[in-house]
């Protein structure tokens, strides 16, 4: 299994108010191509500090210590060795999906002019070309009336249509690795599970590496190879879903696997004994 | 406490403060440093500055005392140009808040009532007024006011109208607090911020405004203003420049002042929203 | 006798020249101490419902009577002090309050508006509050955006049962929290609801969450109830389609039994 990504000791500190917040405390792994990684954890783990920071999104002000290593495909016809790796481009060799659609979107451009600005950035079509790719990727994230919807702006479709569009500009110019930011955090639970299933067809079909962060382990169970738990900016453990979910090693897993609700979970009425 | 040292953080406010300070003093210590009446003749006509250092800004064409017109004339501009922004904030954020938080039939009434103050160029206003009214201090207050005020009372009404939305403020409404407070206690407070951002701004054009007014002619004749020694100084400006340039120069500090202090407000009075 | 009698809710919305039922001929009822939770999707109606409820919209048609008296009738001052009786807490914990607050001045405006307790006695009766939602006292000086999200859910309860409400309105009140953080906020209402007898009407998407703490569930599909009954039975064997649809999308653990 090549990696395809690696890293190591990743620190990160953001300045607030003239003060440092450390978000991620040197944390270390490595992300095979091909592999569905889930990174969970609470608010303040500094789960979706990793994603921006394998993205490249930091802000300026944001300290960064560590390597994030990459080994990426030469790309075709490329004059270049393949010994000299190059750096992930945003758009290009990475997709990212936000969390909130409504605001990953500009609201005042078209649906179709937004994916199909991708395609133009990073492959270098034509107008005609990138718009006539942005219908086809309409179609793929099973998107209803694709010529209409090219036309649409974004506050003319609901959340979950939304993101599908989102993820469509994502992988608009075939990404490797796709990186999902709490992607399904805003939405009801069946456009969830319809977004979580469109992922998971999108990443086999294309072959590409998923990165997905999440708050919800049951969730990203049902999507990921591997799970990594992190809180307060450390990795906590990091093993096979399988594992992770049925014995877990670390005890801060455990009380995570043990507070979600689910619907095998005994409800909390029982424990309060007598109804009204 | 923690506001006043959240306001001097930056360079431009600490700036702003040093020169408003300056210019605060200035107009305290007028009547302490240059007793008398500063338009009474304090020796020969058209002394240059520097030479003689009972006159350290030399003398007008009728001989009064340069320094003390620049002292008494910063506690008239001064003084007019808070009271004016003052009077132009309270009124238009007042404004502003009932029609934004009314709606409906007030909200029409009022802001007809702004367009047609709005339409009217402000100076010309201000002019039309002292004209009719008569020139003395409380009329230049006024006459700017009147002027100004549409500013601040579109974007205090801009501000409300998202505010009105948000949950706090429905949430206001639940625990069963009376509209008028809901209005004034939780929506005013929240909607200043890019109101008082306007105060620099207000400031400024007020301090100018009242100089313009009285280098016309219009300012309170028993005043000493900055807009009256430069227009004083027009007759002679070829001999004798430093007449005219010397309360120019005090007026492009004092705005500058304005300004840069302005800033350091807008910082102190945003409210940090804590990321997690 | 219930606490909340809804009948035949209608609230429709005009868009883009076309009406839509945002809320179609809705009825339900809550009893004392009891728990009804509004399941569905996105658009559903359950939000439009709490808020004709709360009356923060007025419905275009149907009753809600409250206590036994018509509830949509009330209006300036009598509304105002009615409200004391029915209180809401939100989703967001941030947006819920004023950015300017404290948790101190979150909790006086119920007392001091519905004049529960004197001036002077205002700051013991928010201690005793802060306390009953399992909030130290000492937090009362601190701004709101100070403290993390599950101690401003618990103050968001705190101003609710600070007047003594018959029926709260807890609109996905937990959905915003850190997993580790929703059960206890849970243990928390249900506590209440025990010692206070106060009902709830707990709107959610997530029927794990419902099935932890509703004694009832309807189920809405595009502004109408197409399901309701006993939680646990409808979620175990929902009949309706959206119903069905829910719980299959509903993520599940699977754990070996331990």
């Amino acid at each position: 299994m090549t990696a395809l990504l690696s890293i190591r000791g990743l620190r990160v500190a953001y300045r607030r108010d003239g003060v440092e917040v450390a978000a991620l405390k040197g944390v270390s792994l490595e992300v095979d191509a091909g592999e569905r990684l889930a990174i969970i954890g609470e608010s303040g783990s500094g789960k979706s500090t990793l994603a921006l920071a394998v993205a490249g999104l930091l802000p300026g002000s944001a300290r960064i210590a560590g390597e994030i290593e990459w080994r990426l495909p030469a790309d075709a016809g490329a004059r270049r060795q393949p010994s000299h790796p190059r750096a992930p481009i945003l758009g290009r060799d990475i997709g990212f999906v936000f969390q909130d659609p409504s605001s990953s979107l500009d609201p005042v451009m078209s649906i179709g002019k937004q994916i199909a600005e991708v395609a133009r950035t990073h492959l270098g079509l034509g107008w005609r070309d990138a718009y006539a790719r942005a219908k086809t990727l309409l179609e793929r994230v099973r998107l209803p009336n694709p010529d209409a919807t090219l036309r649409a702006y974004p506050h003319q479709l609901s959340g979950g249509q939304k993101q599908r569009v989102a993820i469509a500009a994502a992988i608009a110019a075939g990404p490797g690795l796709l990186i999902a930011d709490e992607a399904t955090s805003a939405l009801d639970t069946i456009v969830q599970a319809e977004i979580v299933t469109l992922i998971r067809q999108l990443v086999a079909e294309d072959g590409m590496t998923l990165l997905f962060i999440s708050h919800d382990i049951a969730l990203a169970a049902t999507l990921a190879d591997r799970i990594a738990v992190l809180r307060h900016g450390e990795l906590v453990e990091l093993g096979e879903t399988r594992q992770i979910i049925e014995t877990p090693r670390h005890a801060y897993t455990s009380s995570l696997l043990d507070a979600y609700l689910g619907l095998d979970a005994a409800p909390l009425l029982d424990h309060q004994g007598a109804r009204a | 406490m923690s506001r006043l040292r959240r306001f001097f953080r930056t360079p431009e406010a600490i700036a702003g403060a040093l020169i408003l300070a300056l210019l605060v003093a200035m107009a305290l210590a007028a009547p302490l440093l240059f007793p008398g009446d500063p338009q009474a003749i304090a020796g020969p006509a058209l002394r240059p500055p520097f030479q003689d250092w009972s006159l350290p800004l030399g003398t007008d064409r009728l001989g009064r005392d340069v320094l003390a017109e620049l002292f008494h004339g910063a506690r008239t501009s001064l003084a007019v140009g808070l009271a004016a922004a003052a009077a132009a904030l309270l009124i238009g954020a007042v404004v502003g808040t009932l029609a934004g938080f009314a709606g409906g039939l007030i909200d029409e009434v009022l802001m007809r009532i702004t367009d047609a103050f709005q339409t009217v160029p402000s100076f010309l206003l201000a002019l039309a007024f002292v004209s009719i009214v008569g020139p003395s201090l409380g009329v230049v207050v006024a006459a700017i006011a009147l002027g100004a005020w549409t500013g601040p009372a579109r974007v205090a009404r801009a501000e409300v109208l998202s505010i009105r939305e948000r949950d706090y403020v429905a949430g206001a409404r639940v625990i069963g607090m009376h509209p008028l407070e809901i209005a004034f206690r939780e929506v005013l407070p929240n909607a200043l911020p890019p109101v008082l951002a306007l105060s620099s701004v207000i400031v400024a054009a007020a301090i100018l405004t009242e100089a313009a007014l009285s280098f016309l002619g219009l300012g309170d004749p028993n005043r000493v203003t900055w807009g009256g020694m430069i227009a004083e100084g027009r007759t002679v400006l070829r001999t004798a420049p430093f007449l005219s340039i010397v309360p120019g120069v005090a007026l492009v500090l004092t705005v500058l002042g304005v300004y840069l202090a302005g800033e350091g407000v807008v910082e102190g009075t945003a409210v940090r929203r804590s990321l997690s | 006798m219930s606490v909340l009698t809804v009948s035949n809710l209608a609230k429709h919305y005009r868009r883009g020249g076309k009406r839509f039922a945002a809320v179609d001929d809705v009825s339900f009822e809550i009893g004392a101490a009891e728990t009804l939770a509004l399941a569905g999707p996105s658009g559903s109606g359950k939000s439009t419902i709490a808020r004709v409820v709360l009356r923060l919209i007025e419905p275009d048609s149907g009753s809600v009577a409250f206590e036994g008296g018509d509830f949509l009738v009330l209006s300036g001052a009598a509304l105002r002090a009615r409200r004391a009786k029915l209180q809401m807490v939100f989703q967001d914990p941030l947006a819920a309050f004023n950015p300017r607050a404290t948790v101190a001045s979150v909790l006086d405006d119920p007392l001091r508006i519905h004049s529960i307790a004197s001036r002077a006695e205002r700051p013991r009766r928010i201690a005793v509050l802060l306390e009953r939602v399992g909030l130290d006292a000492g937090l009362a000086a601190r701004p709101i955006h100070e403290i993390s999200g599950g101690q401003r859910q618990r103050v968001a309860i705190a101003r609710a049962i600070a007047t003594r409400p018959s029926l709260i309105v807890l609109d996905e009140a937990v959905s915003a929290l850190d997993v580790s953080v929703r059960g206890q906020i849970l243990e928390l209402l249900l506590d209440l609801q025990r010692q206070e007898r106060i009902s709830y009407l707990f709107i959610s998407h997530d029927l794990g969450v419902i099935r932890a703490i509703a004694h009832r569930v309807a189920i809405l599909d595009a502004g109408r109830i197409v399901e309701s009954g006993d939680a646990r039975a409808v979620i175990s064997d929902p009949q309706s389609a959206i119903g069905k649809a829910l719980v299959a999308a509903t993520p599940k653990l699977n754990r070996d039994p331990q």
